[in-house]
């Protein structure tokens, strides 16, 4: 899971990226979880903080170059309750699929593999998938997925130190 | 086994293309019985939940339909219902719709030759296979969509289902110094589109040729993306507003995509093939000399060589957008006030694949009283089906697995939309 465009002694670079539609109740998690991070500014500036639809493309420009990126989305579980939260590696997101052959969207895991297929993938990837449970129309996250914003937030600020890279390398 | 007399093959949910379908091939005493494209995608009622809405909202609502071509909903709903109430939008309005819809085409085009339908060309099951052996290709790609992106949120607000669209224009209109950070990436993507051309004119071409009419957009000056009247290869011309007198449609059992055919005339073909061939005339020299560069000649009737069509229609984009951003001013106000009436509007624009028919009638109050809306891929289902029919006879020969693969490829060819259309891929083919 190496980054070829990361050049050796070059300055560290994270980036945080939160996922999805904050019209869409909790499918704007991700964006929540950025905006507590803006507002705390609790990350230094080598930390950038974004928000995207998770159009591939617009992913793997904000990844690409990247030490460590920690990205945040809303996923659907059939068995974890509201609010549960899946911490994924590169490989784990990888197998992140749709449950479609369409191309109108491209999932998460296939957007992992292309950017590898491109040597742009970050070195390290980690995915907080916490599990939500409104996705229908209007703004405000569901009781259950708004309590767990600050401690994904805490997890991706915790992810993106230094202190903790031994970790996740590996 | 490869020439048993009887068979079926099942494809039951077809990759690299847009929406959820499947397909169906029977074959009895070695001749092909049946071919059916299945749209499984449940039918959407956007038409029924229009009624009763008022005449400002079909742009926002319309555009749900698709991911890809959100425009072209939009920009169809807006010349439908600004027919209705009296209005024609003209000047850097329209000029700031027509770069809007060049930024979709180009991301809509590049998409699909370079994610969804090269692969078939190259040999590989997917572009990011293909990433792996050509990855400066896909990273050309991948820049050349993200400029169409660009133009989407630049005029739009956003890059998928644009938020800055209102009946009458928009809600805000670009700066000059966005348009200019924006024309210097298209002058870049200007060689990536000339580039995509010549790549794609080194692929392998099946010879397979149809003979269905084409119809498109046409606009004597220029070639027609958000307006022109409708004509076909058959010498048919007609205006919007006579749409549904000349194309007729009905339920067939086995889609939720209604078939579409010409009144007394049959199928036909609409899309990128079917724009070339009408309107080659009005390409700029630029992109026609392209698809003299790349062999394309004066029509197009092989569909596996609409990717030509898609690369040079792209250039064409690039162009064009180029052309719009360096004559704009920003318009003092950026739409035009629309008043609705008791009538009835009619719109079809130039979707990537195709034309796109929107048809409105407002009551006094503006509110809807009936919808319809005629989207590409169902207009070109019947003629999809009918070529399958003749592929598949000339290769029974061929293993089901490799048949079933082709027949894919050949599906990929037109770039169908099944959510739009849904009103549907899974190939089954039925040998027994």
């Amino acid at each position: 899971m190496s980054a070829g465009s990361v050049p050796p002694g070059a300055p560290r670079r994270c980036v945080v990226i939160g996922i999805g539609n904050d019209l869409r109740h909790d499918d704007g998690f991700g964006p929540a979880v950025v905006q507590l991070l803006r507002e705390e500014g609790t990350v230094g500036a080598e930390v950038t903080l974004a928000v995207t639809d998770g159009e591939p493309t617009g992913l793997i420009d904000l990844w690409t170059g990247a030490d460590v990126a920690v990205v945040i989305d809303a996923v659907l579980s059939p068995t974890d309750p509201p609010g549960y939260c899946h911490e994924l590696r590169c490989e784990e997101a990888a197998g992140l699929t749709a449950a479609t052959a369409s191309s109108h969207s491209v999932s998460l895991g296939s957007t992992v593999q292309l950017a590898r297929a491109l040597d742009r993938l970050p070195r390290v990837l980690v995915v907080l998938a916490v599990v939500g449970r409104d996705f229908g129309y209007g703004p405000g996250l569901s009781a259950l997925v708004a309590s767990a914003v600050p401690a994904a937030a805490r997890r991706a600020v915790e992810l993106v130190t230094a202190s903790v890279d031994h970790q996740l390398r590996g | 086994m490869t020439h048993r007399p009887d068979r079926t093959l099942d494809v039951r949910a077809l990759a690299r293309v847009e929406g959820e379908g499947a397909m169906h091939v029977r074959v009895r005493a070695g001749a092909v019985e049946q071919v059916r494209l299945e749209i499984y995608e449940p039918p959407r009622f956007f038409e029924a939940f229009l009624r009763g809405r008022r005449y400002t909202e079909p742009p926002d609502i319309t555009a749900r339909i698709c991911g890809i071509c959100p425009v072209a909903y939009q920009m169809s709903a807006c010349a439908a219902i600004e027919d209705a109430c009296g209005v024609q939008v003209d000047g850097a309005v329209a000029d700031l719709r027509r770069l809007l819809y060049c930024g979709e085409w180009i991301e809509s085009h590049v998409l699909h030759i370079y994610l969804l339908h090269a692969p078939d060309f190259l040999g590989y099951p997917s572009a990011i296979d293909m990433a792996k052996d050509h990855r400066d290709v896909v990273e050309r790609g991948l820049a050349l969509k993200k400029v169409g992106n660009e133009i989407m949120e630049v005029v739009g607000g956003r890059a998928i289902h644009p938020i800055n669209v209102r009946i009458g224009g928009f809600y805000r209109a670009p700066s000059r110094q966005q348009m200019t950070a924006l024309a210097a990436k298209l002058r870049v993507a200007l060689d990536q589109a000339l580039d995509t051309a010549r790549w794609v004119a080194g692929f392998e071409f099946p010879d397979f040729h149809h003979d269905h009419e084409m119809l498109a957009l046409s606009e004597p000056g220029r070639y027609a993306i958000e307006r022109g009247s409708v004509v076909t290869t058959g010498g048919l011309a007609f205006p919007v507003t006579a749409f549904e007198e000349h194309v007729i449609e009905e339920h067939i059992e086995h889609s939720t995509a209604l078939h579409a055919h010409l009144a007394g005339r049959g199928r036909y073909l609409t899309g990128p093939a079917a724009r070339y061939t009408l309107n080659r005339a009005w390409l700029s020299p630029l992109a026609r000399q392209v698809a003299d560069d790349i062999g394309l000649g004066e029509r197009c009737d092989n569909p596996y060589r609409s990717i030509l069509v898609r690369a040079v229609e792209v250039v064409y984009a690039v162009e064009e957008a180029l052309r719009l951003i360096d004559e704009y001013e920003p318009p003092a106000v950026p739409y035009v006030d629309v008043q609705p009436r008791a009538a009835t509007g009619y719109g079809a624009t130039e979707a990537p694949r195709g034309t796109l028919f929107h048809r409105y009638a407002l009551d006094a109050d503006g509110l809807i009283t009936s919808a319809r809306i005629v989207p590409p891929t169902s207009q070109n289902q019947a003629s999809i089906e009918e070529d399958l029919r003749r592929f598949v006879a000339d290769r029974l020969h061929l293993s089901d697995h490799q048949l079933t693969h082709d027949c894919e490829q050949a599906i990929r060819n037109y770039d169908p939309c099944i959510s739009c259309a849904t009103h549907f891929l899974d190939l089954t083919v039925d040998r027994s």
